[in-house]
């Protein structure tokens, strides 16, 4: 044990780093989330909270614009805005949606997409969501697809999801991203790029795979302690056992790679969900009664609330919120619109602490306050993927985590994303700086006014600005350090939050 | 070091010179740079008193009834018709190859035989977490925590493994690597840890005329924040270059080694390179996933053949290209968040399970076995009716490498509130083997003579393989018995 003597005289090292705060105390190791959860939420700074609609500018886009500050202003007040992007379909996209005419698997069925290269299908599909984030006016709606691809995450580089997450995307998640969840839910179940994914194509009577029964409860509804039992998936993934597709030979063209019940499959025995009964011979009924049953049931009313809460509020949003949206899923049978109006009815700046960006939230805020023109998304893809989030590429079934500390410590591709783009280094993406800075004066301080108005809505921290300023001293700043600038502001610490 | 206090230092010091120098006649090891690493002087000393910690994690929940398969069940053939590994007298060429006449491995699996018949490879069997979850999510935080059931746990035992022991380089710049994107939970909590998905990759991108002005800005911008950013940023900004000081792409493995394309070959063979420069790094996670084989699980064609075929690659690589020669102070550990049921599946896949199989790595791992209590495959001999049982808590396999080959005794820190059983996982240390290679000779001498302190005062840093009678000191005992240990 001569090891141990050795090391115990150096313990004491340890512990002076311990007096000095130089560590996290071995407290806060131990007794975990909610004392690192509060630490890690602050910014460390004691910057003022911004006005409420730039805040609420943060929350419901994929990044602060000056175009989106003055539609929140014009609105009137948090809720006016929240309003104007609920009802995203009187919003005009059209520039947009005429953009993505040029992508045509993303308008096709199941059956045309059979003879496509699945590496083209996955290429459209990437580019138009990017397309989508940056420059949909219904930035919202963008945000709550997002939200549900993370939830109901299908790994697009998977077995025939290859071919048919598209289809998922567009008649799942963005049908019904501001709908009821009980629609949305229905639907995933429906979904052949799910049915494939978590296995249920294949589950049939007998001997069932539990894949899609177990995540179904502990992802998509009840969460992992909302009270099922292993009988419980058992049950479930009995009464799933006939969900599947038509497969790519089936006779009727239309029909191949939809969703098909086969009752020849089909576990026709009594089943007990959660204790309810449900009886012998129900058929594609069985299924649909467990649908029912999670989606009324309150541990999905509290998942799903706490889940948005998360998102949209902050890591560790006030159970009282939660309670307060549960209560409105539950009062509205799962409406999405109204939870949104329930989670932002008191919007306060000052008590909600910010969150990280992720990686795919932080190139597309940068790509949006730069006014970056994306002739294709090559090089951004290159960049999201070093990043670590390319869009419908996590493997496991949890989708994407929305943690500070999953993505707080991989900070080098931020500040290259930020580099890369003012150097002309992202493939088919670009910025000009001259359009950037029309009528600013051509002073470091004048850029730096510049980059705080575009990027931050004024609210750039004063010492991350102060040294963006120095950098492109001495006046007047070279056009250069002008686009470096920029690149640094996007990979600046203020900039990583929202 | 005080002389008063170090009375007969020189007297030791000379007469273990003359001692060694009888036995072998002398000679000098030469050392060099390899090519793959210009910039930084090499590490002379191979070894050090605590293992680095490689900690691969087969996400998505392995099968251990495969990795490790129980051949003389017949429990096992009777629930699995066609996901069974034929036992080794199988005319079948897909047959298991025996370990210990009762386990085998299968095919995918037999590149580890050498480092098994080596006693470097470690199974462990019916080896897990006591918690019930089959949760992917939920268990493997259960595991990386090292606390299962735990709803408030947050930082991961390696983590917390990392900030009760002091550095193995004072001077480290970092302690810790994840692979991948986003960190291990197992490593969160660490000092100086990153994530980091390649170790090639890791530059500031831009003109490159003004990286250190730009380095400078970011510097000066982060340094004004608070943890976990500060950190993050500072420890990035020490990183790249020190990973810069590295070729990793010309690195040129040793004993012959070739790793295999694919990712888990790339992460270890990249492991390798940075456990070699000896920069400090003493803990790498790496990450495998794709194991939740519920549908055509493929255990000799398919799926998971070929996660295996890359893991045991990966890992005889990794063995032969380490432990060679003098070799490194190196613990591999791989686990799963738990196995995969016992009867198999409509689709000729396998749904979630319980117990599983361990993998243990090193050359201080008493090796060349399979570690386990058997609790059978019977009907009533399984969890719930369903599942092989964990008879081995998971924790207990790593304390033990925790306390003796991290050299951390602060176990209750590591593991909270949890007492674990040692089972012989690891070997003791040969006192005086100094670099490592397995025995005491002349290659040893001028470290032990490094470390004489006399019998008062507590030996220097890095002595303990010094220390034979571990006392804290190194004197004329431990000279002597050394000396007997001495085989040239």
């Amino acid at each position: 044990m001569n090891l141990f003597k050795l090391l115990a005289a150096r313990t004491g090292v340890l512990d002076e780093l311990d007096k000095i705060g130089a560590l996290p105390s071995r407290r806060a190791l131990l007794f975990g989330s909610s004392v690192l959860g509060t630490l890690w939420a602050s910014k460390g700074r004691a910057d003022p909270p911004p006005p409420v609609l730039n805040w609420m500018v943060q929350r419901l886009t994929m990044g602060f614009t000056g175009e989106e500050l003055a539609l929140a202003q014009a609105a009137g007040t948090a809720q006016d805005y929240l309003e104007y992007h609920l009802a995203y379909t009187a919003i005009d996209d059209s520039t947009l949606d005429q953009r993505l005419q040029s992508y045509p698997t993303l308008f096709m069925q199941p059956y045309e997409l059979i003879p496509v290269s699945p590496a083209h299908i996955i290429s459209e599909l990437t580019e138009a969501t990017i397309l989508r984030s940056v420059l949909s006016k219904r930035q919202l709606f963008e945000r709550m697809v997002e939200f549900w691809t993370d939830h109901f995450n299908i790994d697009i580089n998977n077995g025939n999801a290859r071919w048919l997450k598209t289809i998922d995307d567009r008649d799942v998640i963005r049908a019904h991203a501001l709908d009821t969840f009980p629609a949305l839910l229905s639907a995933s179940a429906h979904s052949p790029a799910m049915l494939y994914y978590l296995d249920n194509a294949s589950s049939v009577a007998g001997n069932p795979n539990e894949n899609y029964a177990r995540e179904l409860m502990e992802l998509h509804t009840l969460s992992v302690n909302g009270g099922y039992t292993q009988q419980d998936v058992i049950e479930v993934a009995r009464c799933f056992t006939g969900w599947t597709v038509y497969p790519t030979n089936w006779p009727v063209e239309t029909l191949r790679w939809t969703f098909r019940y086969n009752g020849a499959v089909h576990d026709n025995g009594a089943k007990v969900v959660l204790g309810h009964d449900i009886p012998a011979g129900g058929g594609i009924n069985d299924g649909l009664m467990v649908l029912d049953i999670l989606a009324n049931h309150p541990s999905t009313a509290q998942f799903i609330s706490k889940k948005l809460c998360k998102r949209f509020w902050s890591y560790d949003p006030p159970q009282s919120l939660i309670d307060d949206v549960a209560a409105t899923y539950t009062a509205t049978g799962g409406d999405i619109k109204e939870m949104l109006r329930t989670l932002f009815a008191n919007p306060d700046p000052a008590t909600v602490p910010p969150k990280y960006k992720r990686p795919y939230h932080l190139l597309v805020s940068g790509l949006r306050g730069a006014a970056a023109d994306i002739v294709t998304t090559t090089g951004l893809r290159t960049q999201l993927a070093a990043a670590g989030q390319i869009p419908f590429s996590w493997g496991p079934p949890d989708g994407y985590p929305d943690t500070l500390s999953a993505w707080v410590g991989l900070i080098l591709p931020r500040w290259n994303f930020g580099a890369a783009l003012m150097n002309n280094n992202v493939s088919g993406t670009s910025v000009d700086i001259n359009a950037f800075l029309a009528g600013v004066p051509n002073t470091a301080q004048g850029v730096a006014d510049q980059i705080d108005t575009a990027l931050f809505g004024g609210q750039m921290p004063p010492a991350d600005k102060d040294r963006i300023r120095d950098y492109m001293l001495p006046d007047p700043p070279t056009t250069a350090r002008k686009r470096e600038a920029l690149g640094l502001a996007i990979g600046s610490p203020g900039y990583q939050w929202y | 070091m005080d002389s008063h206090e170090c009375q007969g230092c020189a007297e030791y010091r000379e007469l273990s010179r003359r001692q060694f120098m009888a036995v072998t006649g002398g000679a000098a090891v030469a050392f060099s740079a390899p090519a793959w690493l210009p910039r930084v002087v090499f590490a002379q000393d191979f070894c050090s008193d605590r293992d680095v910690m490689v900690c691969i994690f087969l996400r998505g929940a392995a099968d251990g009834l495969t990795l490790c398969v129980p051949f003389t069940e017949s429990a096992y053939y009777a629930a699995r018709p066609t996901l069974a590994i034929p036992p080794p007298d199988s005319s079948d060429p897909n047959h298991a190859t025996n370990l210990d006449g009762f386990f085998g491995f299968p095919p995918a699996m037999t590149a580890l035989l050498p480092a098994y018949q080596a006693g470097h490879l470690l199974m462990v069997h019916a080896c897990g977490s006591m918690d019930s979850s089959r949760s992917h999510f939920d268990a493997q935080r259960f595991m990386e925590i090292g606390q299962p059931g735990s709803q408030s746990l947050f930082t991961g035992w390696l983590g917390r493994h990392l900030v009760s022991a002091p550095p193995i380089n004072p001077n480290a710049l970092l302690r810790a690597i994840g692979m991948g994107y986003t960190l291990q939970q197992s490593l969160q909590g660490g000092p100086l840890t990153l994530p980091i998905p390649d170790l090639d990759l890791f530059g500031l991108a831009g003109n490159p005329g003004t990286v250190a002005a730009r380095i400078a800005a970011l510097h000066d911008m982060y340094e004004l924040v608070e943890d976990p950013l500060h950190a993050a940023a500072l420890t990035t900004q020490a990183t790249i270059d020190l990973l810069n000081t590295i070729d990793f792409v010309n690195y040129q493995p040793a004993g012959g080694a070739v790793y295999p394309s694919g990712s888990v070959g790339y992460a270890l063979k990249s492991t390798a390179a940075l456990i070699k420069a000896d920069l400090g790094v003493e803990a790498v996670a790496i990450d495998v996933g794709g194991w939740d084989t519920h549908n055509n699980q493929g255990p000799t064609v398919g799926t998971m053949a070929n996660l295996m075929t890359g893991l045991s690659g990966g890992l005889a690589a990794f063995h032969a290209d380490m432990f060679s020669g003098n070799g490194r102070n190196v613990t591999v550990v791989a686990m799963s968040e738990f196995g995969r049921r016992l009867a198999q599946n409509g689709n000729d896949g396998s749904d979630h399970g319980h117990g599983n199989a361990m993998l243990v790595l090193g050359n201080h791992i008493a090796g060349g076995r399979v570690l386990t209590q058997w609790p059978g495959l019977a009907p009533d001999q399984l969890f719930q009716g369903l599942d092989l049982q964990v008879t081995i808590d998971f924790r207990d396999i790593l304390a033990e490498i925790v306390q003796q080959r991290l050299a951390n005794n602060d176990l209750s820190f590591v593991f909270p509130d949890f007492t674990p059983t040692f089972r012989g996982v690891t070997q003791a240390i040969q006192p005086g083997d100094m670099n490592c290679d397995g025995d005491v000779n002349l290659a040893d001498y001028a470290a032990v003579n490094a470390c004489l302190s006399g019998p008062v005062t507590p030996a220097p840093a890095n002595c303990a393989r010094a220390d034979a009678d571990a006392d804290a000191d190194v004197d004329m005992a431990d000279v002597r018995a050394i000396q007997n240990a001495f085989g040239g």
